[in-house]
């Protein structure tokens, strides 16, 4: 379990690499774009696998990492568990907030 | 929970100044933590004004010189002066390393202390009660139930892999550097516990490697390694307990 935490925790690592860079090349961009330019983009096939991807790797990522920082300080067991299940808890609202918001901007 | 104040009597007050009748032609100022655990209370930091052409070139000069002609009540451990036994390791001017071997020629103040987040027997001295009881963990022996006509052999090459591992004295400076183990030391082994696992686990004489990476594949005992180098940068031999941490951990991934 803790050789598949670490991996998975590598592995988003890696992947999240070309995603952000992709990411702050199209923000750095994003002034020369009109609204309906950036909709298009967001709602285009492309687009959509996209955002789903980054959505996926980065929660997850984000959710192994502050479970790593939760066992490391907080050491009662019970107060462990409860905020380590919080996070992922909030990790899933926040990922479901994602492709229910890509659902309603593909409905515009 | 993380602790956000200071344990009672645990903050450091001023302590004693110890100066020389006459002005030292090459002054250095030297502060060292001392604790009583029979006076039950504060620990606090005695001032030496030293002459450095009192004594010799070391860290552990100084401390020896101070404890034979000034403070003979000044507890440290020592043994080889050679840096090979690895009894005088403390934190001094915030790093830790083994007093006999740092040159402090070019020093004006030293600030002395036991090494971090270990707990303190007397002065200088730390409990390093758990942390061999962690080393004692991984089995440091060879685990090899034939039984050869003469000895166990080993090739050069097979030798060569175990260099930059058998100098490891457990002097304890890595250990003590690392926050993971600050915060988990009685889950965490700690990197001079790993750099010893990995010496057996590469060892081409043993016959238990899949045992004792089984032993470590567990998320506080291994995994608590964030690679923060603290381990690497502070070693005062110089070795790569990181390294070894990471070889570990790329053994069991690839399993």
């Amino acid at each position: 379990m803790a050789i598949y935490h670490w991996k998975i925790q590598r592995i988003s690592a890696i992947l999240l690499v070309p995603a952000v860079i992709y990411i702050t090349f199209y923000f750095l961009n994003i002034g020369s774009l009109s609204y309906l330019e950036v909709i298009n983009d967001i709602t285009s096939n492309f687009g959509i696998l996209f955002i789903i991807f980054v959505a996926i790797v980065l929660f997850t990522h984000s959710s192994l990492g502050i479970e790593t920082i939760m066992e490391d300080y907080i050491h009662d067991n019970f107060l462990q568990r409860l905020f380590i299940n919080l996070s992922k808890v909030i990790h899933v609202i926040l990922l479901l907030t994602t492709l229910i918001s890509l659902t309603l901007i593909k409905g515009i | 929970m993380a602790k956000f104040t200071l344990p009672i009597n645990s903050r450091v007050t001023e302590g004693k100044t110890f100066k020389p009748a006459v002005e030292p032609k090459n002054k250095l100022r030297v502060d060292v933590y001392r604790y009583n655990p029979d006076l039950n209370s504060n620990p606090y930091l005695d001032t030496y004004i030293l002459d450095k052409n009192d004594f010799g070139p070391m860290g552990l000069d100084v401390l020896l010189y101070i404890k034979n002609n000034i403070d003979p009540t000044l507890t440290f451990r020592r043994s080889c002066r050679e840096g090979i036994c690895g009894s005088c390791s403390m934190n001094i001017n915030g790093t830790n390393t083994l007093a006999c071997i740092l040159n402090i020629a070019e020093e004006t103040h030293l600030k002395i202390y036991p090494l971090p987040h270990m707990p303190v027997v007397k002065d200088l001295v730390p409990d390093m009660k758990d942390f061999y009881k962690q080393y004692e963990s991984i089995k440091p022996w060879l685990i090899n139930d034939t039984k050869p006509e003469r000895e166990h052999y080993q090739s050069q090459e097979d030798r060569e892999k175990l260099d930059g591992l058998i100098e490891c004295v457990l002097c304890a400076c890595c250990s003590t550097s690392c926050p993971s183990y600050w915060w988990n030391s009685d889950k965490y082994l700690g990197p001079a516990t790993l750099l010893h696992a990995y010496r057996w686990i590469i060892d081409s004489r043993d016959n238990a490697k899949k045992e004792r990476l089984s032993a470590l594949a567990d998320k506080f005992k291994l995994f608590r390694c964030h690679t923060i180098m603290n381990c690497t940068k502070t070693c005062p031999k110089n070795l790569n307990p990181a390294k070894a941490i990471s070889h570990i951990k790329q053994m069991l991934a690839s399993d």
